[in-house]
């Protein structure tokens, strides 16, 4: 019996495939033959870390197929096709309406990829879902085999490297920062943090920064709309760092005193949990999976009110005794993002789905 | 965990914001003109760039190449005759690697005036959306100031 794993794109450094990489490493390690294919393999990578769909071997009734579903692909649809057992690890697809304004080609992916979901529905043989919120949503498309959530395999070994001292150098100058990490996307509402903080820096805190970490690949227009949003705020202080590396992420994750995040659609929100890794309290706003991720933790907002948001973080930089109790509890909740647990538990599920198929 | 209860917090927040008289009264982010029309396909400034630094490298080409053959017994045989090909077209092929040498150079020039052009109108661009916003703030407050006015 061989395990394999397969995605649409396997890319450098996002979320989906450094769960990917990680499981396969599980895999392995528990002493199964394994393989990564996909689509597209970023040349960044590895030679050999993985192969293309087309290299795919003829696959035996008991073989597996874990495929990590997270966008639109024609291998959502080839995917049924296999002979094979089939286990969907899902990450899920951000609705189109997002990105209507934006991209036809993103609102299409992203519609093509829920039609997707919508079609393994009867087909695969479990599911898992990288939280609560994506499990639910499943279950509503109709899924009606097994489904256990399973949180993404975060490296935390690699926030260990060395941060980037021009960047620490930079920024650390006596000005409370503000974060937001993650792809300029239309669904994580850059532009309401950029309202959050521009009544921060008003009303609370004129020597502060915000800082949105991420690059604008594809979101062009999106981009576009965000500075000239700012440039009608008459906001300064907002820096879009682009596309960096990995060690000024590190460094921009040191530098911060709150992590602040707006997003109206996150399937898991891998930067939430890199903030508790660096001790950076958190303040989000309650949408998707975001309350999942944070388990309790951080400070989650019922409502979108930028000045109150402002106000809060305010409270969370000047109250000494609030902001302790918030990284207590992060850092309570990181644990049970430790890759030990988290390794163990895919494990279990592994193992049992294994022998359910005997 | 500790609880922390979040309500009475922001009960807090609220009634502080109502007591300095805050307002979220900026302009939204709806009244943002988003960039519509052209392509598809996003503009890369940064994969242009490197395109046009390509196109200026390899802007010169050079009529006169390299001749070489590897085959075994007739490869300096064909290697002769290919130099004397050479030799008896070059009157013809010059001229014309010439031409396309001059053409390669305008191209790339006037591509580099391009940018320059871009980065000109970019700038020109956000000085007059800033200038747009102050006034439509202006306006904004001006609306407010006569409604305040009238109602006394």
């Amino acid at each position: 019996m061989k395990i394999y794993q397969m995605l649409p794109t396997l890319s450098f450094g996002d979320a989906v495939s450094n769960d990917t990489l990680a499981l396969s490493k599980v895999i392995e390690g528990m002493g199964y033959k394994t393989e990564i294919y996909a689509e597209n393999i970023d040349a960044r990578l590895p030679k050999g870390i993985a192969k293309y769909v087309s290299k795919l071997p003829r696959l035996s009734a008991n073989d597996i197929i874990i495929y990590h579903l997270s966008t639109g692909s024609k291998l959502n649809y080839k995917l049924a096709e296999y002979r094979c057992r089939k286990v969907v690890v899902y990450h899920n697809v951000t609705p189109p309406s997002f990105f209507e304004p934006y991209s036809i080609k993103a609102t299409q992916l992203c519609s093509d990829g829920l039609e997707g979901v919508r079609y393994l529905a009867d087909k695969v043989d479990y599911c898992l879902a990288v939280s609560e919120y994506n499990k639910q949503e499943l279950i509503q498309m109709g899924y009606t085999c097994q489904i256990d959530v399973l949180p993404i395999l975060i490296p935390f070994d690699d926030y260990k490297k060395e941060p980037d001292a021009a960047v620490l150098a930079k920024y650390n100058d006596g000005y409370t920062n503000l974060l937001f990490t993650g792809r300029i996307a239309p669904n994580k509402r850059q532009e309401d943090v950029i309202r959050a903080f521009y009544y921060y820096k008003k009303f609370y805190n004129p020597k502060s920064r915000l800082i949105l970490v991420g690059s604008h690949n594809g979101m062009e227009r999106y981009y576009q709309r965000l500075k000239s949003y700012i440039n009608a705020l008459e906001l300064e202080d907002v820096v879009f760092p682009g596309h960096i590396k990995f060690n000024a992420i590190l460094a921009y994750y040191k530098l911060a005193d709150v992590f602040l995040c707006q997003s109206e659609h996150e399937g898991f929100c891998v930067p939430l949990v890199e903030a508790m890794c660096f001790d950076t309290p958190i303040v989000a706003f309650d949408s998707s999976a975001i309350g999942d991720t944070l388990g309790g933790s951080g400070i989650l907002l019922k409502d979108k009110n930028p000045a109150e948001t402002a106000g809060m973080i305010d409270k969370i930089v000047t109250d000494k005794q609030l902001k302790e109790t918030v990284l207590a509890n992060q850092r309570e909740r990181l644990a049970d993002f430790d890759n030990q647990k988290i390794a163990e538990a895919f494990q279990k599920y592994l193992l049992k789905f294994i022998a359910d198929g005997r | 965990m500790e609880q922390i209860n979040i309500e009475d917090i922001m009960k807090e927040i609220r009634a502080d914001i109502a007591a300095k008289g805050y307002a979220d009264n900026e302009i939204p982010f709806g009244d943002i003109a988003c960039l519509a029309g052209g392509t598809e396909l996003p503009f890369d400034m940064k994969d242009y760039m490197d395109e046009l630094k390509e196109m200026d490298e390899s802007r010169t080409i050079l009529a006169y190449r390299d001749i070489r053959s590897t085959r075994k017994g007739l490869g300096g045989l064909i290697t002769f005759c290919k130099k004397v090909i050479r030799k008896i077209v070059s009157f013809y092929v010059e001229p014309l690697v010439d031409d396309q040498n001059r053409f390669n150079e305008l191209t790339t020039i006037t591509m580099a005036q391009t940018v320059r052009r871009f980065n000109d109108d970019d700038a020109r661009i956000e000085e007059l959306e800033k200038k747009i916003y102050k006034c439509e703030r202006r306006i904004r407050e001006l609306e407010a100031q006569l409604l305040k006015d009238e109602q006394k």
